[in-house]
């Protein structure tokens, strides 16, 4: 399981990825879709997921539908249209990112140079 | 699924609710979100056939200690911009103001008591008999009351993080804080004479603690100084070089306990200028805590190898020591300053900027 640490930043391009490819979800199914997408390797604590939803709610970037459930309501998630904008520019900056971690751990004779320094 | 249940009953989410308020869900919608999130996780429990107090329990026990509470205050902290409390200038100011009032209301007490006694010489004798009890309570209430007030403040803002930065710091810093501190005190010793219209409430301070044994009062010092060290460098600096520069920070926060620690304001100051330094550097107390108390613990040590301890640890002085023979006196003042100042420098330079940070 990756330590939270690393999982941190990346919570809120997950979120809005999920929430792309589906169209509307509550909070314990977006941490069971993390967890069975990455083989339990990404598991949410509750302090990492919902601060980071009502954030989002916040800004406007999501929009909520409460539904009842047997004797309880349920908050189900999705992206507006601002969201969805959001999404793709949030998701295209992080492959662009994943993509610059890679080169950099990738191996290289000049930047193994550099770290023998 | 088992039992005929397919969603929890109200009572069962009223139970779940409890709990999740408990632990510390205050925000509507976040408990919203929060009672879903568990009945689903106590339901999915149910339908591998838990009962629901297992069910519930065993959701439960799987959280992180202060999980509940942490969404909370992350949740708020994002949605008000409610950041994590650390005393800024105007609230170390309010810290400082409660641990005067809390002193004032000591005093009163201690005065009340004594007043309670009709005949003035019982009363003075009552006093100086516990004069280092009453200082004690004094200096435990102010400071614990205004160190527990300040962590109460804290804690409602953020519960995971340690209050106190306790880093373990390389050894041979101690080795030279120990020079500091036995170079430093012969410099600090002209600057403790000022202001000299409290030269008298000193003489009597001393005088008071004439009755009581060394090692009582080094271990009540040492005591203290770990109090002050807490609340000046633990949660005021720490709290300052958060808003301000480290310069002003320290400068601020050396005022304080300067006027803390009257009537030593001059000594207290510079003192506090090294120990804010220091903290600034290490960003730990056990450095800070040392440099303060190894001073007090050296004057110990070598008035045990004296004829007259107790005059030596109280009443001590270089000055009258050499006779009050300037030629010498200011030439071991000004050494003693150099070499400390080169010591700090060797400091400077050996932490690394990391450490800082």
């Amino acid at each position: 399981m990756y330590s939270q640490e690393l999982i941190k930043g990346t919570v809120t391009p997950l979120i809005l990825k999920l929430l792309s490819d589906n169209k509307r979800m509550y909070g314990y199914q977006i941490t069971q879709a993390l967890k069975e997408a990455t083989q339990g390797k990404i598991s949410l604590t509750l302090a990492a997921i919902y601060p980071v939803l009502h954030k989002l709610k916040a800004s406007g970037e999501l929009t909520t539908e409460k539904e009842k459930v047997g004797n309880r309501l349920r908050i189900y998630y999705s992206l507006t249209d601002q969201g969805n904008a959001m999404a793709k520019e949030r998701l295209k900056e992080f492959a662009d990112y994943l993509n610059t971690m890679k080169s950099l751990l990738d191996f290289k004779p000049g930047l193994q140079k550099c770290l023998m320094v | 699924m088992p039992y005929g249940i397919e969603y929890l009953s109200k009572e069962q989410i009223k139970l779940v609710k409890e709990r999740l308020s408990k632990g510390g869900v205050v925000t509507s919608e976040l408990m919203e979100d929060l009672l879903d999130h568990f009945c689903v996780a106590i339901e999915e429990e149910m339908k591998q056939g838990r009962p629901f107090q297992s069910a519930f329990n065993y959701v439960f026990d799987t959280l992180q200690e202060d999980e509940l509470k942490t969404t909370e205050m992350k949740t708020q902290e994002l949605l008000e911009g409610k950041k994590i409390f650390y005393p800024n200038l105007l609230q170390s100011f309010g810290l400082l103001l409660l641990a005067f009032m809390i002193s004032w209301v000591v005093s009163l007490t201690v005065q009340a008591i004594a007043i309670g006694e009709e005949n003035v010489e019982v009363r003075a004798q009552w006093l100086s008999q516990n004069y280092l009890l009453i200082f004690e309570i004094s200096s435990i209430l102010t400071f614990g009351g205004t160190i527990g007030y300040a962590i109460w403040k804290i804690r409602r803002t953020q519960v995971s993080m340690p209050i106190f930065s306790f880093r373990s710091v390389p050894t041979y810093v101690y080795g030279v804080l120990l020079l500091i501190v036995i170079f430093s005190r012969v410099w600090l010793e002209p600057i403790a004479i000022f202001p000299p219209f409290f030269q008298e409430f000193k003489v009597a301070h001393l005088s008071r603690l004439e009755a009581f044994s060394p090692w009582v009062i080094l271990l009540l010092t040492i005591f203290n100084v770990t109090l002050v060290e807490l609340l000046l460098r633990g949660i005021i600096l720490k709290g300052l070089l958060m808003t301000m520069t480290p310069l002003r920070a320290i400068l601020w926060s050396s005022l304080f306990c300067a006027l803390l620690g009257y009537p030593y304001f001059a000594s207290y100051f510079t003192l506090n200028l090294m120990l804010g330094w220091i903290y600034w550097k290490t960003r730990s107390l056990y450095p800070t805590i040392f440099l303060f108390a190894a001073g007090f613990i050296i004057i110990y040590i070598i008035s045990l190898f004296m004829d007259h301890p107790k005059d030596f640890f109280l009443h001590f002085s270089l000055w009258e020591y050499l006779g009050k023979n300037l030629v010498i006196y200011i030439p071991l003042v000004v050494g003693s300053f150099l070499i400390t100042a080169g010591l700090f420098y060797y400091l400077h330079r050996k932490l690394s900027p990391e450490s800082s940070v």
